[in-house]
């Protein structure tokens, strides 16, 4: 299906919107839209999980692009090491869905190591002035 | 690949090649340093490289670029850090320009210029929110209202 799509929409649709927009003395839409698919895929190729979710969230075209299972397997080994193979062989994995899961996990591992991290330096400011309130009562 | 050919000393004279833009400029190159493009290679190989290649999709301001980039990556004794230094430098260009580098390195198959260029891009988009993007690219069709709310609830985890 992606490949039919690609075919349809690189070597088909977007030549032809150029040559009409040349034609007719149209600006041209945006360079980035007239990226075959596979070169669009080519740049997410560098780009980390999280701003690959953002480019799917800008229309239905990059949606659809971003929604690669291999993409997002890339970037689940990228973020976090790859998962072991068998698992594969299982089931299917949605590998987005499992990015964002441990995603979620280790935020909220961050903020808690954060929070704790703000405590005790709270309590060694405290210990400290208590100290130094014992200091100039004796 | 053959690789007697590339250890032994350079031919003398040098074996030119004739590259011909879209708008009908000419620009020589050397073969070793054409030979980065796959496409050339595959010309050369076949022995379609004695007479100018047209280049239809490639204007002369960008092909003048490209074959810039592969005599400076052919040169030999370049140090990999002059060489990082000399390749930022390049792409330090409008991003319309990125995008003609994107569309040269891929018809010509130069492996380096396309992750330099679409590399570029990718950090251009790094960090960014959908809309931001949007308007960097000129990027016209939005979702529908229920679309974008829908998409929205997917990606919460990435806008938080």
């Amino acid at each position: 299906m992606l490949e039919f799509w690609k075919i349809v929409k690189g070597r088909l649709a977007s030549p032809l919107l150029l040559d009409l927009t040349e034609g007719t003395g149209l600006s041209p839409p945006s360079y980035f839209t007239y990226l075959l698919p596979e070169l669009k895929l080519k740049i997410f190729e560098s780009l980390p999980g999280i701003d690959l979710a953002r480019v799917g969230c800008v229309c239905s075209e990059l949606r659809y692009l971003t929604s690669s299972n291999d993409l997002w397997k890339q970037k689940y080994a990228d973020e976090f090491g790859s998962k072991p193979v068998y698992l594969d062989l299982f089931r299917r994995i949605n590998w987005k869905q499992n990015f964002a899961r441990q995603w979620k996990k280790r935020e909220k591992r961050r903020r808690r190591q954060r929070r704790s991290l703000h405590r005790d330096i709270f309590l060694s400011r405290a210990r400290r002035l208590r100290l130094a309130r014992a200091e100039r009562l004796e | 690949m053959s690789s007697s050919s590339s250890s032994s000393l350079p031919p003398c004279p040098k074996k030119m090649i004739t590259l011909k833009s879209s708008d009908g400029e000419t620009f020589q190159i050397e073969e070793t340093a054409a030979l980065q493009s796959k496409t050339l290679e595959n010309m050369i190989d076949e022995n379609c490289a004695s007479t100018p290649i047209p280049l239809r999709s490639i204007n002369g301001k960008i092909l003048a670029k490209v074959v810039e980039f592969c005599n400076k990556h052919a040169e030999v004794g370049v140090d990999a850090e002059s060489l990082h230094a000399w390749d930022a430098e390049f792409v330090n260009v409008e991003y319309t320009t990125l995008f003609d580098y994107i569309l040269a390195a891929n018809f010509l198959e130069i492996p380096t210029l396309l992750d330099l260029a679409s590399g570029v891009v990718g950090d251009m988009i790094k960090g960014k929110t959908p809309d931001e993007i949007r308007k960097m690219f000129n990027i016209n069709d939005a979702f529908s209202p229920e679309e974008e709310e829908e998409v929205r609830r997917a990606n919460q985890w990435a806008f938080e």
